[in-house]
């Protein structure tokens, strides 16, 4: 057989046919493996729960330190979660990476206002005479 | 259909890769409902928000009885006087209660055991309280718009002037989901 006449042969159409859909499938095994690929790398590289786990943490322990009728002073080991910029709110802590900030509420009043501590590994928590105060205990 | 046409063919082919598309992105939309159904994306705090939340009513100087000469605070003592008083709310909304925001209601019941007397509720943001309790108890626990409640009890003692008596504390608690 010629080869124009394979080209025009119902035979030919069948090989065309199931060579484009065989090269579509694999095609679509390359994009599915890439998709899943990413999405289990974004999860690898993403800091939320870390920063959901340390807001809870740290705002919790600073509720409990305020609550406590006598002075105290906590040293909290940070050196995991040292990344993150930390914001002493009114009302909130907010834990920022890059931009992507998670907060969350205080439940005792008493705080100063508007602390930053950046990248600390360890933070100190005081209550002396009444008063709250957190600072960076970086060495 | 006549099977010798070209275009009948190639048809009949895509007819017989629908399924297989289909079933494909089955696979796709459950490999990733799997990945992320293994994956804990947040913490539960209800347990320590509540458990912490009746632990600094207890410590509070605004219900506790405070000794005048050591200035000690007394935990599980209630001051009567300061749980009678009328700005009593006011100074737990002050002391405790995530400023404005709203993620905790309560109401803080005390009885006299050696009397039977129940003296008035206190509470802490009553229409939340109010409105999130219905919800908790119609059982809506799960979701966006559920609730939870917790009640702790404390047997506790109370001062009023000279007198000490039994007690028991009731702290009835609710918390949004979100």
């Amino acid at each position: 057989m010629s080869g124009k006449h394979f080209r025009n042969s119902k035979k030919a159409t069948l090989v065309t046919a199931k060579s484009m859909l065989a090269l579509f499938g694999l095609v679509m095994v390359v994009v599915v493996y890439l998709m899943l690929a990413s999405q289990v790398n974004g999860i690898k590289n993403d800091t939320t729960f870390e920063q959901i786990y340390i807001s809870r943490d740290i705002a919790l322990l600073t509720d409990a330190i305020k609550s406590s009728p006598s002075d105290i002073t906590y040293k909290y080991s940070n050196k995991i979660s040292s990344r993150f910029d930390y914001t002493f709110g009114k009302d909130n802590l907010d834990l920022n990476f890059e931009g992507n900030v998670e907060s969350f509420p205080y439940m005792a009043k008493g705080a100063e206002s508007g602390t930053r501590l950046l990248y600390p590994q360890v933070i100190v928590f005081e209550k002396k005479d009444g008063m709250f105060s957190v600072k960076n205990e970086n060495k | 259909m006549r099977t010798n046409d070209k275009r009948a063919t190639i048809s009949l082919e895509m007819a017989l890769w629908l399924p297989r598309l289909m079933f494909l992105v089955l696979v796709i939309v459950l490999t990733s409902f799997l990945i992320h159904y293994f994956i804990a994306d947040n913490v539960d705090t209800f347990d320590v928000e509540t458990g912490l939340f009746s632990g600094s009513i207890l410590f509070s100087e605004s219900i506790s009885y405070v000794h005048p000469d050591t200035g000690r605070l007394e935990a599980g003592t209630i001051d009567l006087n300061k749980f009678l008083s009328a700005d009593i709310s006011k100074k737990i909304d002050s002391e405790l209660g995530y400023g404005s925001g709203k993620r905790l209601g309560a109401k803080i019941s005390l009885e006299n055991l050696e009397t039977g007397e129940k003296y008035a509720d206190v509470f802490h943001k009553k229409e939340f309280y109010e409105e999130k309790t219905v919800i908790a108890e119609a059982g809506y626990a799960r979701g966006a718009g559920g609730a939870r409640a917790s009640v702790k009890d404390y047997y506790v003692l109370i001062k009023d002037a000279d007198s000490l008596e039994k007690g028991l504390l009731t702290i009835s608690m609710v918390m949004p989901n979100s």
